[in-house]
C-alpha cells in the first residue's frame, strides 16, 4: 500500500516461526528482517512484472507454507533459513549481544528443528514507526517505486503485528 | 558441487565463511535482478551486519565458479539448479557451525519444546 505523498503506509515481511522465536528469546525481541511496501505484487497491476518472486512476501509465504505442508526436509528454503539464523547468531555473539553458550543453544535448536518449525509468519509494520530504522537495498532495475526493498536490522517487537494464516 | 564451493570457502575463518556464504546465497536468490556480465553489489552500505568487502569477494568467486561449472550466467540459471546450490552453500554453514560449537542435543530439544509452547502460532 502506498501513500503517494509520504511513501508507504505499511511494510510486509515473511519470516519463519523459528527465526521469530529465536529473536524473541535471544535478541531482546529485536528482529532482523527484509521487507517491502506490498504483500502481493500481483495486486499492483502491470508493475508487478518488475518485482521478482524472491521479493514477494506472499510468494515467500506460499513457498514456505507448501514446504511445511509437504514436510520437505531438503528444501532450499529451509536450508537457507537455517544458514541465515546461524550466521545471525554468530554476528550477535561477535557483537556482544549473546554469549557463546547462547550461540551454542541457537545452533542446537537449529540442528534439531523440524520442517514444521519453519512455518511462515507475516509481519505487518507501519512505515511511520520504522522510517528511521530502514535501509534500502539497491537494485539495478527499478522500474517502479514499489520494487524497493528494505532491511531493518533491529526491529522491536512492539513495532509490528504478526499474522499466521492458512492457504 | 561441494568440492567446487568448498575450494573457495575452505580454510577461512568461521566469520568469513558465514558472511561469504550468506552473500553468495543472496546473489543467487536475487539473480533475476543482476545484469549479465556484472554483479552489482547488493550489499547495503552503513549496516554493521552486512558482509565485509573480503566476504563479498569470496562470494563472487563462489558465484563465478558456479557459473563456470554450469556454463550459464547466474541470471540464466534455472530455479532447480539455483536451489541446489543454495542447499550446498547452506549445508557448509550448518556443518561448520555444528563442528565448531558442538551442539547439545538434549538441551536443544528442551529449548525447542519451550519455544514451541509459545505464541504466536504454537507448533503442534
Amino acid at each position: 500500500m502506498l501513500n503517494r505523498l509520504e511513501g508507504p503506509i505499511l511494510l510486509y515481511s515473511t519470516n519463519t516461526w523459528l527465526a521469530y522465536q529465536i529473536a524473541e528469546r535471544f535478541y531482546h525481541r529485536e528482529h532482523y528482517i527484509w521487507c517491502v511496501p506490498y504483500f502481493d505484487p500481483r495486486s499492483l497491476s502491470v508493475y508487478h512484472i518488475t518485482i521478482p518472486p524472491s521479493s514477494s512476501p506472499a510468494e515467500i509465504y506460499r513457498d514456505l507454507y507448501e514446504v511445511v505442508r509437504r514436510g520437505d526436509r531438503h528444501s532450499a528454503k529451509i536450508s537457507e533459513n537455517k544458514a541465515g539464523i546461524l550466521r545471525g547468531a554468530e554476528f550477535k555473539r561477535v557483537s556482544g549481544i549473546i554469549t557463546e553458550d547462547e550461540e551454542r543453544d541457537i545452533a542446537s535448536i537449529v540442528e534439531l528443528a523440524e520442517t514444521r518449525d519453519f512455518k511462515p509468519l507475516l509481519y505487518i509494520i507501519p512505515y511511520n514507526l520504522v522510517s528511521d530504522l530502514i535501509k534500502e537495498v539497491s537494485v539495478e532495475d527499478r522500474a517502479h517505486p514499489l520494487s524497493v526493498e528494505y532491511i531493518i536490522e533491529c526491529l522491536p517487537r512492539r513495532f509490528f503485528d504478526v499474522i499466521e494464516f492458512n492457504i | 558441487m561441494s568440492e567446487l564451493i568448498l575450494s573457495f570457502l575452505i580454510g577461512v575463518t568461521a566469520n568469513l565463511l558465514f558472511d561469504s556464504a550468506y552473500y553468495a546465497i543472496r546473489l543467487i536468490k536475487h539473480r533475476s535482478r543482476l545484469s549479465d556480465g556484472k554483479k552489482k553489489s547488493l550489499i547495503v552500505k552503513g549496516l554493521p551486519s552486512e558482509p565485509s568487502p573480503e566476504a563479498e569477494q569470496i562470494a563472487l568467486k563462489v558465484i563465478d565458479g558456479i557459473e563456470r561449472a554450469e556454463g550459464v550466467t547466474l541470471r540464466e540459471m534455472s530455479d532447480e539448479v539455483a536451489e541446489s546450490y543454495i542447499n550446498e552453500i547452506a549445508d557448509i554453514v550448518i556443518q561448520r557451525t555444528m563442528k565448531d560449537l558442538q551442539y547439545d542435543k538434549k538441551r536443544g530439544q528442551k529449548l525447542l519444546e519451550e519455544l514451541r509452547s509459545l505464541e504466536p502460532g504454537s507448533v503442534k
